[in-house]
């Protein structure tokens, strides 16, 4: 289980991966709810590494901005996730941030692209965006 | 125990083909698939788990348990599982691969079966010319094209010698993607033609052509317009009368006489027994690896180390499919 601050950070991390705009973001898209499925299942030896991932996040923003991560203006916030992708970090990771993070983009794109039934995309909200459908 | 003019194990690509020809030309034919038949339901559209994005499963077999292969390379071996890339699975079920290809239906060029000859054999390989030529090959592809069905434009195909005769259907029209990249390889002066693809562009065969829905690679298809051996020739063998398909059937071994000829098969079927069966010809078209791994475990007084590896060839030299890719970003939707 996270805790309800890493699932905090967690939304906010999933909101600049996928921001809003004219469509809903990742979070409300569908991938808060993938993820909760997941970590209950093909997901669920990831689960302590997104812990220690989201500890981390918040470490590196308090000790570059002096603030964490979910106060952050987004712009800053968007800054931030930009140097932890490239392994630009200031403080001690217990786990690869590069890998980490390029982890949680691919199962954002899994939570709000895949097929409804995999617990994400809700009300196919991505699929309208972009036109996909499955005639039968 | 029962006997057939032919056994084939594997109902994919090239067993379902053979099982099509054979019936029709009034030969007793047993073709046995480890898979299962599977309807567009049960192939479903899990783009988690399909046969193409395959991140946590997959969806035409084989099975994720009880079907590990060994993954060998200079850290060791490790065992994986099948929608593991390592694996290099092929779907398990009838029709195979071909239940849910993307359907992409080129032939070689001439110069493909000449490639020792024309580049020399790098150090360590062991590259071979085909024993046979494009031009001897070449009527093969027109039945093929005509009988499963292939859509495209012959007179486009221009890096090929002339066709014979064009394809049955014209080419499926292109969507925004196949534009956008036309637009790019025209802008850089690249000859380009259509995809050969074995989907029905029209109506063929008794069944439609496609209606675009963007469901198309690792599945079925919904409307049935993919061609693959499932709904051509394996269709067509069982309704000659002349084929039974059992489905869930796993092949131990070959069966071979003391005076070291094939002379059956021991199979297992979905409820676990084993089953021995005769037959005058046993075509082994299980995919590259699980055809070696038959065969190797098919020993005799002759061929103590599997039939036909007297030489130790069986299972060296594969050939893995080499998959280049690229990714941009547009600025409009494509």
């Amino acid at each position: 289980m996270l805790t309800p601050r890493q699932l905090q950070l967690l939304q906010t991390l999933v909101n600049r991966i996928i921001p809003a705009d004219d469509d809903p973001g990742g979070w409300e898209g569908g991938v808060g709810a993938y993820l909760a499925r997941q970590f209950e299942g093909d997901l669920k030896a990831m689960l302590p590494i997104y812990a220690l991932g989201l500890d981390a996040l918040d470490r590196e923003s308090h000790a570059v901005y002096n603030a964490p991560f979910d106060r952050l203006p987004t712009t800053v916030q968007d800054e931030l996730l930009a140097r932890i992708e490239a392994g630009k970090i200031t403080t001690a990771w217990p786990i690869d941030p590069v890998l980490w993070f390029r982890r949680v983009v691919d199962h954002c794109a899994e939570g709000y692209y895949s097929d409804p039934a995999n617990g994400g995309n809700l009300d196919a909200v991505s699929w309208q965006m972009i036109g996909f459908e499955v005639r039968e | 125990m029962s006997h057939y003019d032919a056994i084939i194990v594997g109902a994919g690509a090239g067993g379902g083909i053979a099982a099509g020809m054979l019936a029709e030309a009034g030969k007793k034919v047993l073709l046995l698939e480890r898979g299962r038949l599977l309807s567009f339901e049960q192939v479903g559209r899990d783009h988690l788990r399909n046969q193409r994005l395959s991140q946590y499963g997959h969806n035409a077999g084989p099975d994720i348990d009880g079907n590990p292969r060994v993954y060998e390379d200079s850290n060791g071996e490790v065992i994986v599982s099948p929608h593991d890339g390592r694996y290099n699975a092929n779907a398990a079920t009838v029709g195979g691969g071909t239940r849910v290809y993307g359907g992409q239906a080129w032939r070689f060029m001439p110069q493909d079966f000449r490639m020792a000859s024309i580049y020399g054999v790098p150090e360590g390989s062991s590259l071979a010319d085909w024993p046979i030529t494009y031009e001897e090959l070449s009527p093969y592809y027109q039945q093929a094209e005509w009988e499963i069905g292939v859509s495209g434009d012959a007179a486009q195909m221009k890096h090929l010698p002339a066709y014979d005769q064009p394809y049955p259907m014209p080419p499926v029209s292109l969507n925004l993607q196949g534009k956008t990249m036309r637009a790019g390889a025209a802008a850089l002066g690249w000859s380009i033609n259509p995809v050969p693809l074995l989907i029905n562009s029209e109506a063929y065969n008794g069944r439609p052509g496609c209606i675009h829905c963007q469901h198309c690679v690792g599945f079925a298809c919904p409307v049935d317009a993919k061609n693959g051996t499932q709904n051509t020739l394996i269709a067509r063998a069982l309704a000659s009368g002349n084929c039974d398909l059992v489905s869930g059937a796993l092949v131990e071994r070959i069966a071979v006489s003391e005076a070291g000829r094939v002379t059956g098969v021991i199979y297992f079927d979905a409820s676990g027994a084993r089953v021995e069966v005769s037959a005058d010809v046993v075509i082994v078209s299980a995919g590259a690896i699980e055809s070696a791994r038959l065969l190797l475990n098919s020993t005799s007084a002759n061929e103590p180390h599997g039939l036909g590896n007297n030489r130790d060839q069986v299972g060296r030299h594969l050939q893995g499919h080499y998959y280049p890719g690229a990714v941009g970003l547009f600025p409009d939707p494509v």
